[in-house]
């Protein structure tokens, strides 16, 4: 039974506190669903959740990846050649979780300023893929570079973990191309 | 068609030991020679009686078998498999075979099942149309009603129904919107249709396979009923 239908940006969202308790659940097929950088955020009446509540909809792995493609553009990060990309998540379905959180993180240590862009890297030589998540920062560029290796650290037990590859860098290009 | 998912939900009062992914997988590895583990969180919301609302991030581990194409795969999770099948996807009679003989070395595998909760067959469509606006009517026949007073133009929308059936025993859910990550030069849709079983312990296991396939016949009328003989010159159609 739908009770509320309420927006919340994101920056309410991330000040949500986890605590205990049960009952509600957020709509959206993979979880939390964003629409043009805003979380629909749909509640269930408490009453009609029991513990152990069923989902009510099967679970798409395509849903989970466009929840994850939107969570990155409300993060304000670029994204490039999305049918690849979307590829490349069908077969590495784990990476879904981990994108997500290392995208916030790395949106954390740097700011609304900086320029992040996230692709799907093809190797020619080797024609392996892998994906990027690249940084420009104009405002503290000599810093780059030790927050990729904090991040790093952050995450560096998932990283050996995810079935997949992925590249934390500094963006050499121009910003805007 | 980007992906067809079947689900089964276990009811709570069925035995499930952690060690099952590792009992099943010697009976699939012919056909599912990979496994992968899939952690995904589950985020739960409480309102607090004084205000605002609380949360809980819960994660649960979930093993993937994959067949060596990587396009067909299973997920087993705590009281729930999930069979997907992604892109290309082959015909109706070619995946129906996978879902009963995965469900079949599970139900083994378990043993005793107290009941399944809920079963789901869902068809997920990325519909992709070579115009930067198209006339929604032209290849849909669901999309937004608009009043006259509303804005002509939008760039975004989400609309939804539940169809109940048997009673209201079963039910589909259908749901269709706009891709929010765009193609260039070219407007993306969602049309997604999940049928399901609305009561739970309503079908026995030894059923699944024939609740399957009256959902099937489901799924395509409404998917046929959702779309235009124009949309269908586009795509090569695939049932």
């Amino acid at each position: 039974m739908l009770l509320t239908v309420q927006t919340a940006t994101l920056d309410e969202y991330r000040n949500i506190k986890p605590a205990p308790g049960e009952g509600y659940n957020i709509g959206g097929s993979g979880g939390v669903s964003t629409l043009f950088k805003e979380f629909l955020v749909i509640l269930t009446k408490t009453e009609d959740v029991p513990d152990e509540s069923v989902e009510d909809e099967s679970v798409s792995i395509v849903w989970a990846v466009e929840d994850v493609l939107e969570y990155l553009m409300a993060l304000d990060i670029r994204i490039s050649r999305t049918s690849n990309i979307r590829d490349y998540f069908y077969s590495h379905i784990d990476m879904v979780g981990f994108v997500k959180r290392l995208s916030e993180t790395t949106r954390d240590y740097f700011g609304d300023s900086a320029v992040l862009t996230f692709e799907l890297y093809k190797d020619p030589e080797i024609s392996d893929s892998f994906f990027a998540l690249l940084i420009n920062d104009r405002t503290e560029p000599d810093l780059i570079l030790t927050k990729i290796d904090r991040i790093m650290e952050e995450y560096e037990r998932e990283f050996s973990e995810i079935s997949g590859w992925l590249m934390l860098g500094r963006d050499y290009r121009k910003v805007g191309l | 068609m980007v992906e067809v998912v079947c689900e089964i939900r276990f009811t709570p009062e069925t035995e499930w030991k952690p060690i099952l992914p590792g009992l099943l997988f010697p009976k699939v590895e012919g056909n599912f020679p990979t496994t992968k583990e899939d952690r995904p969180s589950r985020i739960q919301i409480t309102p607090r009686e004084e205000g605002g609302v609380t949360s809980k991030i819960t994660t649960e581990k979930f093993t993937v078998f994959y067949a060596e194409d990587e396009k067909t795969l299973f997920r087993i999770g705590p009281r729930i498999l999930a069979i997907h099948r992604l892109k290309p996807y082959p015909k109706w009679e070619e995946f129906k075979p996978t879902i009963g003989v995965i469900s079949s070395a599970l139900f083994e595998t378990i043993g005793d099942i107290d009941g399944i909760q809920r079963l789901g067959l869902r068809y997920v469509n990325h519909i992709f149309i070579n115009e930067e606006s198209p006339e929604l009517s032209r290849y849909f026949k669901i999309g937004p009603a608009l009043g006259d007073e509303l804005p002509a133009g939008f760039s975004n929308f989400l609309v939804g129904c539940t169809f109940p059936f048997n009673g209201g025993r079963y039910a589909c859910r259908l749901h269709f919107s706009s891709l929010a990550i765009r193609e260039p030069e070219k407007k993306g849709f969602l049309l997604d249709i999940d049928y399901f079983l609305n009561e739970p312990k309503t079908v026995e296991p030894a059923g699944i396979i024939e609740w399957v396939e009256e959902g099937h016949k489901r799924v395509e009328e409404i998917f046929e009923g959702s779309i235009t003989d124009e949309l269908r010159k586009i795509f090569g159609e695939v049932k």
